[in-house]
């Protein structure tokens, strides 16, 4: 099959997988947020393939729409279909481990003695940017350890105003924003 | 239905959750945004206990080989760090390239003198950190030495140098063991006479017990092995 054939047909199953989605209306799934869950899911089996593995169960999934097979609940489905990509990785892996170098953990060859203090200022300056009000809520929030975490939280939420899960959704943001304001700041990559 | 709670899906995050508990959970997680949103939280905290060096042996060598598997997940744990020492939590010590430097030289000289013994004590750097240094010499090689190695606790990651004798080649550095680690097309560096090879090792391909490491040129003939015990401190 030529190049051009195989996106056209590519296309094809993805956007049956979307009109599939859309079709649930309402609560509806979005590609995104069935990505990310994905994602998350093969994260705890294997971190290191999560995001390829997850566009595998995708594109099976995007198949089997596009073939018109019934997917009366898109969860359950898309669950049953990683759960075979993970055992299918499972079994490669397996056959891998003796014959091969493991090829996520490579070395840092540009960790150097001060990147530890460059991190931190990043890291400072990325924090000052946040502004005080988001500066104070992730020091708050991600300061506190072991059993004064959840009484820390609590008093934070009650401050606010806001529920506990409002609250974890917030510093969630703004711990991502941070996290990707360094990552630029120090020209991190994390391609892999 | 029940709430998972937070430490069940810690336990979740550390693959310890049996399968009658983990896939009601996954079933969970393809259908609710919100049992995934809990979950991120629940990894952040993870993350954050495991730069602050709060957890114990087990969940650290498993966190650390989460946390260790991905590009994006090691420069978080990176970032972890950092944010740790500004919340005042500061179990990594600051750190200077002069200070590493000076530490370097210092664990050269030490390991110099120590040639001879049998069994070696070597790189430790307190306080725990989450990247510790340790030093393998040539002198230290199997057969002539068990070398054996603390690992501070709090570490979440190590760096291992290991002294190579040419320094127009490339190697290939591995550790066998429970949590076997390989690395390949790793530079030589100088530090006067003193050349080494350096890669960063998650202490879970590291955590106590025997491991073997060994260091092979990528070009020629030259290979050499190391035989060392770790140990928690």
């Amino acid at each position: 099959m030529n190049d051009a054939r195989a996106a056209a047909e590519a296309r094809g199953h993805f956007d049956a997988l979307l009109q599939r989605l859309r079709a649930d209306g309402g609560e509806a799934l979005g590609y995104e947020a069935l990505r990310r869950r994905l994602i998350q899911f093969f994260r705890l089996h294997v971190p290191a393939e999560a995001e390829d593995l997850a566009d595998v169960a995708l594109d099976r999934l995007a198949r089997k729409v596009h073939a018109g097979t019934e997917v009366g609940n898109v969860p359950s489905y898309t669950l049953g279909i990683a759960r075979m990509v993970l055992h299918e990785s499972h079994a490669r892996s397996a056959r891998r481990r003796a014959a091969e170098d493991d090829p996520t953990l490579m070395p840092d060859a540009d960790d150097t003695g001060g990147e530890t203090d460059a991190a931190l200022a990043a890291l400072s300056t990325c924090l000052d940017a946040a502004g005080g009000e988001s500066r104070g809520l992730i020091l708050a929030y991600y300061g506190a350890d072991g059993a004064a975490r959840i009484a820390e939280r609590q008093r934070l939420a009650a401050e606010r105003g806001i529920s506990l899960n409002a609250l974890r959704n917030r510093a969630l943001r703004l711990r991502e924003a941070l996290e990707e304001c360094v990552k630029s700041r120090m020209g991190w990559s994390d391609a892999p | 239905m029940t709430e998972p709670t937070d430490e069940t899906l810690r336990r979740w995050l550390l693959q310890r959750l049996p399968p009658h508990e983990a896939e009601p959970l996954e079933q969970r997680l393809l259908a609710e945004a919100e049992l995934g949103d809990r979950l991120r939280g629940a990894e952040n905290d993870l993350l954050d206990d495991l730069v602050r060096g709060q957890l114990d042996d087990a969940d650290r060598v498993a966190a650390t080989r989460h946390f260790g598997a991905t590009a994006r997940d090691r420069l978080r744990l990176r970032i972890a760090a950092a944010l740790a020492r500004v919340v005042g939590r500061p179990r990594v010590a600051p750190r200077s390239a002069w200070s590493s430097r000076r530490r370097r030289i210092t664990a050269i000289g030490a390991l110099a003198a120590a040639a001879a013994l049998v069994v070696a004590v070597i790189g430790i750097r307190p306080p725990p950190d989450a990247t510790a240094t340790i030093t393998l010499m040539a002198s230290q090689q199997r057969g002539a030495a068990v070398t054996e190695i603390a690992i501070p606790r709090g570490a979440a990651a190590v760096k291992l140098q290991v002294e190579v004798d040419a320094a127009d080649v490339r190697y290939a550095v591995s550790i066998e063991g429970a949590a076997p680690f390989a690395a390949r097309d790793v530079a030589v560096r100088e530090a006067g006479a003193y050349r080494f090879v350096e890669v960063t090792v998650p202490a879970a391909a590291l955590a106590a017990g025997e491991h073997r490491v060994r260091v092979v040129a990528e070009r020629g003939d030259r290979e050499a092995t190391w035989e060392i015990r770790t140990r928690g401190e």
